[in-house]
């Protein structure tokens, strides 16, 4: 994932706010990323341009060499599919369906069979230690076992990429850790790579490579790998 | 296959997981769909019952009444009857006939009993099955013979006098001598211009001996087969518009009056398939006005759709189909609800009750237009939302 010079206006009825300056970043296949900043410096808007729910204002995103201006609503619907997992702060699971339907809801649009798309979902919820809790309604889950659903329903795809706002933000700081673990072991398992926006910095601490962002603007993109030399 | 089959199922899900809601838009839906079904069913089987009276009666015949002075005669009726035996060829037969009242007496018992003058072709356009003696005929010419209906038999008769062949009966003071008696004849009002069984046939020139006002003449015209009765309805109005100037000819036909009803009962039925069709409109709005609280309240989950891959249309169908299904569920039970109102009121009506298909699947079809038609906006509406701001706002 390449983002070239990306900025972001939001049109407000006394004028627009530049939510992001200028983004110049790239992102490898496996990578762990943590993306820090204080409230309102744009992280958000940065994982939904990353996520493609956003277009850029000016600049260019390329996912996968091609670039994402060019591709038509339902490519870039069919590429969310196929490629992303998202995870938010606060779940976002259809409370109407059981656990193994929220999971499974992806596959219902990429025409895949009743039976495969359960087994998968299955498999899914068995990843995140949710075997147990497969015909619950969200409402009769804990949060973190929500979390899980969700983080289940993100990679019941296999995706390539996982972006996650501020996932473990609604939890307590045990159920966090839980999940932060649970991120790692999927990024460090499957390779897939993961970018997690977070306000906790022993969280950013445990990511390979970590970007704070200030104002809409990138003020660092630091590596463990750096962090070592400068400790050395 | 799957896809169809999920796009149901969760549809009928979310319909169900707020089932008050869904159950008040599927109210409006159900009475709409039941008024028109109701309405048609209703309409239609007034119809039938109202045919069902006509069926069979006289068809092919035309009848011609017009009244003149007391001074014309017979023979003027006979005159413009072969006159129009003539001029018109799709007239197989043509009986002329006048009728009267009177009060029947024999041995002191009486009985209110009409008249029939008719000619022969009275006779062979009704057929009328004979208990004793003989018809009456043209060659009786003015003789006071009659031939006795069922009815007017069977009342004497329960009085003791059994009247037969030979028998000098008095009609309004004139003695009349009975030749036949007739066996039950059920009573065509297009063909007989009185009901039989209780009347007395008597030669058609012999009713101003029975001192009874012939100005009002009948000609009962048999049509051929296939010959269309609006034509001879036309030809008849031209001629009898040059033979009678002045006077007023009413000409009527059954199948007239069976088109009449049915252009009566088709505004009945337009009528209150419209008012049907005007409940139906109000429920799909108030399926309308249901689908857009739903979509404003399942943002979030819309957002969270097109994240995971669904596309503006899969957006669409999702709501268009929940639309449809709550048209087509309350569609469905509107029509159990709106059969069983006709059918309640054809029972009330002592009519039988008979489906109109036309109304199964006006309702059913309508149900789906509305749905189609008022689920769309509401379904542009999901599909047309931000997924960013669905998801970040609260
Ligand atoms: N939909 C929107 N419409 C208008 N302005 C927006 C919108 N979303 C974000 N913004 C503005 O863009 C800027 C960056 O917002 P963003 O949500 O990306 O910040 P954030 O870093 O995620 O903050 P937080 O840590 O509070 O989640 C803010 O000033 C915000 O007011
Ligand atoms: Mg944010």
């Amino acid at each position: 994932m390449v983002l070239d010079n990306v900025r972001k206006a939001y049109g407000h009825a006394t004028g627009s706010v530049e939510a992001l300056k200028g983004i110049n970043l790239s992102i490898e296949r496996g990578e762990l990323i943590a993306i820090v900043g204080q409230s309102g410096s744009g992280k958000s808007t940065l994982m939904n341009i990353l996520g493609m729910l956003a277009r850029p204002t000016a600049g260019r995103y390329r996912f996968d060499g091609r670039d994402v201006a060019e591709l038509s609503a339902d490519q870039r619907a069919a590429l969310r599919n196929r490629s992303i997992g998202f995870v938010f702060q606060s779940f976002h699971l259809l409370p109407q369906m059981v656990a193994v339907e929220n999971v499974a809801l992806p596959l219902h649009y990429r025409q895949t069979s009743e039976a495969e798309a359960g087994e998968r979902a299955r498999r899914a919820l068995v990843k995140v230690g949710l075997e147990a809790r497969m015909h619950h309604k969200p409402g009769e889950l804990s949060g973190g076992q929500q979390q899980r659903v969700a983080i289940a329903r993100a990679i019941v795809t296999h995706p390539r990429v996982l972006l996650a706002d501020e996932p473990t933000g609604a939890l307590d700081s045990e159920t966090g850790e839980e999940i932060l673990s649970l991120f790692l072991e999927l990024n460090r398992n499957d390779g897939i790579t993961t970018i997690m926006v977070t306000h906790n910095p022993e969280v950013a601490a445990r990511c390979e490579r970590c970007l704070v962002l200030r104002d809409g603007m990138l003020l660092s993109d630091t590596r463990s790998f750096d962090k070592h030399i400068s400790l050395a | 296959m799957t896809y169809w089959r999920r796009l149901i199922t969760h549809a009928v899900t979310s319909l169900f997981s707020s089932p008050l809601r869904s159950a008040l838009a599927l109210l409006g839906i159900v009475i709409g769909s039941a008024a028109v079904i109701a309405m048609v069913n209703i309409g239609h089987n007034a119809k039938q019952a109202m045919l069902k009276q006509f069926e069979g009666m006289g068809a092919q015949s035309t009848t011609i009444d017009y009244q003149q002075g007391a001074e014309t005669s017979v023979a003027a009726l006979l005159d413009l009857r072969d006159h129009l035996y003539r001029s018109i060829p799709g007239l197989e037969i043509i009986a002329a006939t006048t009728t009267g009242n009177g009060t029947l007496r024999h041995r002191g018992q009486s009985a209110f009993a009409s008249v029939v003058g008719a000619t022969d072709e009275l006779f062979a356009i009704l057929e009328p099955q004979l208990r004793a003696g003989r018809l009456t005929a043209d060659l009786d010419g003015d003789a006071p013979h009659a031939v006795l209906g069922w009815k007017l038999y069977q009342d004497f008769r329960q009085q003791g006098i059994y009247l037969g062949v030979g028998d000098i009966v008095v009609f309004d003071d004139t003695p009349v001598m009975l030749v036949g008696v007739l066996e039950d004849f059920p009573h065509n009002s297009f063909l007989s211009p009185t009901p039989i069984n209780n009347s007395l046939i008597a030669p058609l020139e012999s009713l101003r001996r029975l001192n009874q006002d012939t100005s009002r003449w009948r000609l009962t015209a048999v049509r051929a087969e296939g010959v269309d009765y609006e034509l001879v309805q036309e030809q008849l109005g031209s001629e009898l518009r040059r033979r009678l100037p002045q006077t007023m000819v009413r000409i009527s036909s059954p199948e007239q009056l069976i088109e009449n009803i049915e252009k009566q009962t088709r505004i009945l039925t337009l009528t209150l398939g419209a008012i049907g069709g005007v409940s139906l409109l109000v429920g799909g709005i108030g399926v309308m006005n249901i689908m857009l609280v739903s979509v404003s309240e399942r943002r979030r989950e819309i957002g969270l759709r097109m994240a995971i891959g669904a596309r503006v249309r899969d957006i669409k169908l999702q709501f268009l189909t929940e639309a449809l299904i709550l048209c087509l569920a309350g569609g469905c039970v509107g029509l159990l609800f709106g059969i069983a109102t006709a059918f309640g009121a054809t029972q009330y009506f002592g009519h039988p009750f008979e489906l109109s298909m036309a109304s199964v699947v006006l309702g059913v079809g309508v149900s789906t237009l509305v749905g189609l038609f008022f689920g769309y906006h509401p379904a542009v509406a999901a599909a047309k939302l931000d997924p960013v701001d669905t998801l970040y706002g609260d």
